[in-house]
């Protein structure tokens, strides 16, 4: 194949390049066509990965590889990032959040990890992607709160010497580094402890990479929420390179996942109950944002444990509903960041106080908005799959979210403004961007009625992951 | 046809107008006046006192009028006339037990000649009150509702009447227990009306669901709802047991004792006697006709049915002849020992109806009996709103004051008494004559009680009343008693007359022979002496002494109320307070508690605990607990 | 280059509007509404999207400067009065003797599910889509007071009734579930908003409870699309699976779970107690009686419907279920102390006695069943709305206070009592032919249960006594401030409901000129042309010989209203 299906990802790095050197060059005020800039240079990404990333091949000697799967996520991870500038555009043109626009290039790094990931074809690639897009996530942590952002790099130091420390054991017992290599030496039945405990460390690690994201939603400093965009979008974003990579390593390891598939379920389970129960008791906004998304995730991973094609196609799903909805939550969230505070919100900003409500709807999986959707094929492959278990398990979490979610809404549209509670009258700010921050909220509520293409293309996706 | 026919013939004979042509808008007419004129009333805007009593005076009179055509074109065809209108018609399943597959509901009309009787009673009755209220109840409140619900109880009592379809009159039924509750609970905004609204709702309805079940088994058993296609099959139909046969005769005739009021169901009419009289005296009339209707219509049912069903019945109406008379010689109340003496010849007539030799005999005897029970009834009211009292120990001097009134309650009590004879004179069999006999005297001794009281004896100055000033009510008061009285009368009187039992021709033939058995005169008249004799020399001792009987009873109630309370009131509060305010809510809490609690351990890893270490160690731990003892390792 | 642009095409090209075009009704489809206006039949979609756009458009319409700010209500009211309007034409237009879907839409919509946008709509469902246009005008009229939080209020409303149209006429499960879940969001939001401060309780036990029924709903749907092998949630092909009874009765068990928290039966019960006695008038006519009246339809059409193993193994634990429901509510609001409650209490009737006719599992039953849920629906709606209305105008709703109305107030009296009598199943009212319907069906089958029922009617007509003699027959408190009667807006809705109790009651087959239909072809021959077909399964089949005539059904045109041939008044000597 030509070299140009490489022409997105240049579009990505050169974007951040280009991103990283506005921002030091242009003035605070111009910052607003920094983003101008950025959501042009997402959506044309985008635009090219669907048209280029479609032909199917391998390039430098196998080492980078553009199959279905790589475009179903590469398409989702630039759709996270496309909404993840939209919403954050009005917030960060009214300078709300100064960090931002410095943060701006760390994402669109994220998101080419996420595409190193997603074309790898060999576990060095997989772990270099991982580490790009932890480590910048890390970075646009530290760029806000220097004290959250080393205890982050710490802790993603730990996750990047398991994954390390498993893929170097992989690649010792099997031989081959890369994933069609370790497919190929592992027959069925061949598993050993040492295998699986390899395995498990990787997986660990990388699930420390997924839990590393809704600490990044919720780490504050000093009682101050880290940057919007800085942190929470990139965590989602992060979320989503680390599932990427989750699922390359199981249809690599496909012929002996058999082990791992109760490791994943609980796993998922453990995420939906715990997602839901503190979703619950969470009384911060954005918090509840972060649950939703462990939620989610629990989803996903339920999705993958079915080990087979159908269930990894809904996962997929669920994942492209989750960067959708998550990417683009935090941002909405800017000035919301405490319950009060979403009275005056939908006072002041109608139009971004509906766009956060509806994201949070979907991430809590309320019909009929993306979450749903993917929620709702999960589910059907796991009963299935006779998991019936995790589905109860699913369900409850689900439940829970959704109460929690009925009680922003509440205070969202019924409760009192402070301020107005004070007697002092709250009045509308004017902007001119509001509209923008609808995009995601827009897309949302279109992933259900093009639910038919976009899970056609998960299907590819599942297919090109050679799963049984 | 054929009978149209020859009833043509026969008019063309005459050359006269035939009125068997006047049938097809005759017949539906008795439900369509007081239909259309119930509407007219609750939405006409109607506002005076007059135009109610027009509307609803002509409406009923539409129905007599249309009853006495029919009668006059079916005078000499004694099989029914059927004519029906579908109102529900569905195919409910397209296989299975064919008797089943269909389901229908008919406004029918099945009008013999007993209905044609039970038809011109109640309109009787109903005009004879109206016209009592249009004068005597000039004061009550709400006129144009008073009309209104009397309509709506005349649109049921004719429907029962008519009704040929058993989920039909189940409907009409109905529809005379709801205007029963409105007439009784009429005076809105006092406490009395709120009791008396509650009486008359709850207990009846006790009845009302009889029928429903009656019905329902009924239906179940047999697929159809129409009399004339369940009659025929009642005896060996496969498939129906005498169980449910039982089930049925007992449940309808319960509906039937619960209707007609007699002992022990009698206290959802003396706990209303303080409603407007002519209400009292209109419920009074009309339920026992209704209930012998349906009576009459269920014969076939208890014959087929076991043992049990007319033994039940039976024992049933026995005992209530006897008890609910007796216990109107307890208690001071003129309406109420009224209402219990008659709730006694009640009893004894539908007794009468049982037995197949009396039952004609006994129907007669029972529109008598209703008719008698609604004079005597609106002759109480009278004199109870001229002396301004209801205590028969402070009535009395009727004779000289009020002439008209006393003679309408003495002929209505001649006949409450004299009801029952003339099926007692066919020979009930087994123990069924003692109950004949002591209900007769009861009957009379209690009934006559109360008229000597009203009648005779002196009538006492009391604080602010002048007896010199008592005068006999107006003219269409007394005559209202009067004409439901003499109606009376005449239905006591035709019940000892060949042709009239002939024409009535419901099961029994038999007419009794008066000489043979004017033995049985003897329990009434030996109760009229012994009214007389205890109450014309020691009046006040005699009342007194049921005036105390009477507080004795009351207290005893008031006893048996302590116990409803404290083993059926009590109890079902504290079930719905242990289930509303303890178990659901406690549950639902508990639930709530335990999400609280488990979300706030989760909460840890927000707080103290660190997330990822956490995630990591539940990771390793899930990973050696499930990955290694996985079946893939097993293998 | 064609290559690469292959995928993207082919993924689009699957898109829906793509091939928007509607595949034809396998089931007879005599009259598709608009079929000659556009190619395909549309009214289904736009009762449930309509409602929808016009949420949306309340959302953002802006605020008129001057006046007062009605505009939402006259949003809500217009898209109601035009949905009703769509509903009754396409009633008319209903094939009453067509058994099978109308009015037919199919369009494709996640073929790697097998989940199709799928809606028609039958004789159930028919009768139901009548229920929630009445109810909604109805509910819209009864919010004519709400001042606050107008906007949302109204666009909430709107959402709730979209949910309640999409649930009647989804034929594939997926869509029936996505609506039946839509549902709980607007309304949860609703009690919350809206219901007075000291009883907050409502809106987390309605979400709790609904949440719960939507859960079992879908894991029993999930498990039904998984024993047929995972082809569809079309109810047509998951109503042909042949499922091991065991399985049968997991889903049926759900399917009754969703249905009776949803109605609700006791001991679920305690939102609905809830929200009647504390939720705007608006709401409670809503939800009493539309919303809850889809748990019985649930009940009717999945587990009666398809799960017949499954239905005659729980049908006496449902038949005790509802006769527990009937004794206890009564038994509650014979000791209630408030108006609003006693009525709440009395609203649950009409449910326990629908869930008594799935219970018979007789044809007849199960058409009473259906008819119930209309009629019960509208009763519960007005009880609950007129006790609203009484305690609002009495500004009292304890039985001391708020007493001796009706000679003080004696239009909203009368709703009332009409509200008490139609629970109760007088004739007259609808509920009387679908009471009876139920309570004839069942006694075959399940003598005891309804035995039981038929002596909780009687405790309800004791509370009912009691309700009435104190509220509206006794004496007036002195110390109650003094009452107001009903305002015309309110008698507009619970005029509406006794209308159309009184319409069906009176002529439930509908009105004939000439023996020929007009206007209406009669509820109860537009419910029976699907019942008939579901319920034939439970047919009695007791090998009898004929000993009654059997009633023949009535052919389509029948001259019904003419007297009945042969012997009537023609047999003389």
């Amino acid at each position: 194949m030509r070299t140009t299906a490489l022409v997105p990802e240049v579009v990505v790095v050169g974007a951040a390049l280009a991103l990283l050197a506005a921002g030091r060059l242009l003035p605070a005020r111009r910052r607003l066509w920094i983003h101008l800039l950025a959501l042009v240079a997402a959506v044309a990404a985008l635009a090219l990965e669907l048209w280029l990333g479609a032909a199917v091949g391998t390039l430098f000697a196998g080492g980078w590889g553009q199959d279905r799967f790589a475009l179903f996520a590469k398409a989702a991870l630039l759709l996270g990032l496309i909404v993840l500038v939209a919403g954050s555009l009005e917030a960060n043109a009214s300078g709300e959040s100064g960090e931002d626009a410095g943060s701006l290039p760390l994402a669109f790094l994220v998101v080419f990890g996420g595409m190193v990931a997603a074309s790898a074809t060999s576990l060095v690639g997989l772990w270099v992607g991982l580490e790009l897009a932890a480590l910048a996530a890390v970075g646009a942590v530290g760029l806000s709160s220097r004290e959250a952002g080393t205890r982050l790099l710490l802790l993603s130091g730990v996750a990047a010497a398991l994954v390390a420390a498993g893929f170097a054991i992989l690649y010792a017992m099997a031989g081959s580094a890369s994933l069609a290599g370790l497919a190929a030496a592992l027959r069925p039945g061949s598993l050993s402890v040492p295998l699986a405990l390899a395995v498990l460390l990787t997986l660990a690690g990388i699930v420390v990479r997924l839990a590393l994201a809704p600490v990044l939603l919720i780490t504050t400093d000093a009682g101050r929420p880290v940057s919007a965009v800085g942190a929470g979008a990139l965590g989602a974003l992060l979320l989503g390179v680390a599932a990427v990579v989750i699922a390359k390593v199981l249809s690599g390891l496909d012929a002996v996942n058999v082990a791992w598939a109760p490791w994943l379920a609980v796993l998922a389970a453990t995420a939906m109950i715990l997602g839901g129960l503190r979703a619950v008791t969470t009384r911060s906004p954005r918090a509840l944002a972060a649950w939703l998304v462990v939620t989610q995730a629990g989803w996903i991973a339920a999705g993958f444990a079915t080990h087979d094609r159908r269930g990894s196609a809904a996962a997929l799903l669920v994942l492209a509903a989750l960067l959708l909805a998550a990417a683009a939550a935090p941002a909405l969230a800017v000035g919301g960041e405490r319950e009060p505070d979403l009275a005056t919100l939908r006072q002041t900003e109608p139009v971004r106080a509906f766009g956060l409500v509806v994201l949070l709807l979907s991430l809590a999986g309320a019909p009929p908005l993306a979450g749903f959707v993917g929620e709702f094929a999960v589910a059907a492959e796991l009963v299935r799959s006779s998991s019936a278990w995790l589905l109860a398990v699913g369900l409850l979490g689900s439940l829970l979210a959704l109460v929690a979610v009925v009680r922003v809404l509440r205070l969202t549209y019924l409760g009192n403004p402070v301020e107005e509670r004070r007697g002092a009258r709250v009045r509308r700010a004017p902007r001119s961007w509001s509209p923008v921050s609808l995009a995601p909220a827009v897309l949302v509520l279109l992933f259900v009625v093009l639910a038919n293409p976009i899970s056609g293309l998960a299907m590819q996706g599942a297919e090109a992951l050679r799963l049984p | 046809m054929a009978a149209s026919a020859a009833s043509a013939a026969s008019a063309a004979r005459r050359g006269g107008f035939d009125p068997a042509v006047t049938l097809p808008w005759a017949v539906p007419l008795i439900l369509a006046a007081p239909f259309v004129g119930w509407p007219l009333l609750v939405l006409g805007g109607m506002r005076g006192r007059r135009a109610a009593a027009t509307v609803g005076t002509l409406a009923v009179t539409l129905m007599l009028a249309a009853t006495v055509v029919i009668a006059w074109a079916r005078f000499h065809q004694a099989a029914p006339y059927r004519v029906a209108y579908q109102w529900i018609n569905i195919p409910v399943a397209v296989s299975g037990d064919e008797r089943f597959t269909g389901f229908g509901i008919d406004l029918s009309f099945r009008i013999d000649h007993a209905t044609l009787a039970g038809l011109a009673a109640v309109t009787v009755v109903l005009l004879a009150c109206l016209s009592w209220h249009r004068v005597a109840g000039r004061g009550e409140q709400g006129p144009v509702r008073y009309h209104a619900n009397a309509l709506l109880l005349a649109l049921g009592a004719a429907g029962v009447l008519v009704s040929g379809d058993l989920a039909e009159l189940l409907a009409f039924w109905l529809l005379a227990g709801v205007g029963t509750y409105l007439l009784l609970g009429h005076r809105w905004g006092t406490e009395a009306a709120g009791r008396r609204s509650m009486a008359a709702l709850a207990l009846p309805f006790l009845g009302d669901v009889a029928l429903l079940c009656g019905v329902g088994v009924i239906y179940s058993r047999f697929g159809a709802l129409t009399i004339d296609s369940i009659t025929p099959v009642l005896h060996g139909s496969i498939g129906v047991g005498l169980k449910s046969l039982t089930a049925a005769a007992v449940l309808v005739f319960g509906a039937v004792a619960v209707r007609a009021a007699v002992w022990p169901f009698t206290s959802w009419q003396t706990a209303t006697v303080d409603a407007p009289p002519a209400s009292v005296a209109l419920v009074a009339g009309v339920w026992p006709v209704l209930a012998g209707a349906v009576l009459l219509r269920a014969l076939p049912l208890l014959a087929a049915a076991g043992p049990q069903a007319s033994l039940i019945s039976g024992y049933t109406l026995g005992v209530a002849a006897v008890v609910g008379p007796l216990l109107g010689l307890l208690g001071v109340d003129l309406r109420r020992s009224l209402l219990l003496a008659s709730s006694g010849a009640v009893a004894l007539t539908l007794l009468g109806m049982v037995y197949p030799a009396s039952t004609t005999v006994a129907f007669s005897g029972l529109l008598a009996v209703a008719l008698a029970r609604a004079g005597v009834l609106l002759a109480a009211g009278s004199a109870v709103a001229t002396l301004r009292t209801v205590d028969l120990r402070a009535l009395g001097g009727g004779w000289e004051r009020m002439p008209w009134t006393s003679a309408a309650m003495l002929i209505s009590a001649a006949v409450l008494s004299l009801g029952g004879v003339a099926a007692a004179m066919l020979r009930p069999q087994g123990v069924a004559w003692i109950a004949f006999a002591a209900g007769l005297l009861l009957v009379c001794l209690t009934v006559l009680r109360a008229y000597l009281a009203f009648a005779h004896g002196p009538l006492r100055r009391r604080r602010a009343f002048e007896p010199a000033r008592v005068r006999e009510v107006a003219g269409a008061v007394r005559w209202a008693a009067l004409v439901v009285a003499a109606g009376g009368v005449a239905a006591v009187a035709l019940g000892f007359v060949p042709a009239w039992v002939d024409f009535l021709r419901v099961g029994g033939r038999a007419v009794p022979g008066m000489v043979a058995e004017v033995l049985w005169l003897a329990p009434p008249l030996a109760g009229a002496v012994l009214a007389a004799a205890v109450l014309l020399p020691r009046r006040d001792l005699a009342l007194a002494a049921g005036a105390t009987l009477g507080e004795r009873l009351g207290a005893l109630w008031e006893a048996s109320g302590g116990l409803y309370d404290r083993f059926l009131a009590r109890p079902g509060r504290q079930i719905v307070h242990g289930v509303e305010d303890v178990g659901v809510s406690a549950a639902e809490a508990e639930v709530g508690r335990a999400l609280a609690r488990t979300g706030g351990l989760a909460g840890l890893v927000e707080r103290g605990l660190p997330l990822v270490p956490t995630v990591l160690a539940v990771a390793v731990v899930l990973a050696l607990v499930f990955g290694l003892l996985s079946e893939g390792l097993r293998r | 280059m064609s290559g690469v642009l292959a995928p993207a095409l082919a993924a689009w090209s699957a898109a829906p509007w793509l091939e928007a075009i509607p595949t034809p009704s396998v089931s007879a489809t005599p009259v598709t509404f608009g079929s000659n206006v556009i190619g395909f039949s549309f009214l289904l979609s736009v009762l449930v999207w309509g409602p929808v756009l016009m949420a949306m458009v309340t959302a953002v319409v802006p605020l008129p400067r001057t006046g007062p700010g009605r505009i939402f209500l006259g949003i809500a009211f217009w898209t109601n009065a035009a949905a009703l309007g769509l509903i009754i034409i396409g009633y008319q237009q209903f094939q009453a003797y067509a058994s099978g879907l109308q009015f037919e839409e199919r369009l494709p919509w996640l073929p790697s599910l097998g989940v199709s946008y799928h809606l028609g709509a039958d004789g159930i469902g028919m009768s139901l889509l009548l229920l929630n246009g009445l109810v909604g005008l109805c509910a819209v009229i009864a919010s004519w007071d709400v001042r606050e939080r107008a906007r949302t209020y109204f666009v909430l409303l709107l959402l709730t009734q979209a949910a309640l149209n999409g649930v009647v006429v989804a034929r594939d499960l997926f869509v029936l579930v996505l609506f039946w879940a839509a549902a709980t969001v607007p309304v949860a939001v609703l009690a919350v908003g809206w219901t007075s401060p000291q009883r907050p309780g409502a809106g987390g036990r309605l979400i709790a409870y609904w949440g719960a029924g939507t859960a079992a709903l879908l894991a029993g749907v999930l498990l039904l699309y998984a024993a047929t092998g995972s082809t569809g949630f079309d109810l047509d092909t998951l109503g042909q699976a042949a499922l091991s009874p065991r399985l049968q009765l997991v889903v049926g068990v759900l399917f009754a779970l969703a249905a009776l928290t949803r109605l609700p039966l006791v001991p679920f019960h305690s939102w609905a107690r809830d929200l009647y006695a504390e939720a705007p008038a608006g709401v409670v006519v809503l939800v009493a009686g539309a919303a809850s009246r889809l748990g019985g339809y649930v009940l009717v059409r999945l587990l009666a419907g398809i799960e017949h193993d499954a239905s005659r193994t729980l049908a006496p634990f449902l038949g005790a279920l509802a006769a527990l429901t009937v004794v206890y509510a009564v038994l509650a609001a014979l000791y209630a102390t408030d108006v609003r409650r006693i009525a709440a209490y009395l609203a649950l009737l009409p449910g326990g006695l629908a869930v008594l006719g799935v219970a018979g599992l007789t044809p007849l039953s199960l058409d009473g069943t259906v008819m119930l849920l209309f009629a019960g629906g509208l009763a519960a709606a007005l009880v609950a709305g007129a006790a609203a209305s009484l305690t609002e105008h009495a500004q009292a709703r304890s039985l001391s206070l708020a007493a001796g109305l009706a000679g003080r107030i004696p239009k909203l009296s009368w709703l009332l009592l009409a509200g008490c009598l139609a629970v109760l199943g007088m004739p007259l009212l609808a509920t009387f032919p679908s009471g009876l319907m139920v309570f004839l069906g069942s006694f075959r089958t399940q003598a005891a249960a309804t035995f039981v029922a038929a002596i909780g009617l009687v405790l309800g007509a004791v509370a009912i006594g009691r309700l009435a003699r104190r509220v509206l027959f006794g004496a007036p408190n002195p110390d109650a401030p003094a009452p107001t009667d009903l305002s015309l807006h309110e008698a507009w809705y619970l005029g509406i409901l006794v209308g159309a109790l009184l319409w069906v009651g009176l002529l439930p087959s509908g009105p004939k000129l000439f023996g020929l239909p007009v206007v209406d072809p009669g509820l109860v021959n537009v419910v029976n042309t699907s019942t008939a077909d579901l319920a034939s399964t439970y047919a009695q089949t007791t090998p009898a010989p004929r000993t009654t005539a059997p009633r023949t059904p009535a052919p389509p045109s029948s001259p019904s209203g003419s007297p009945s041939p042969a012997p009537s008044g023609s047999s003389g000597p």
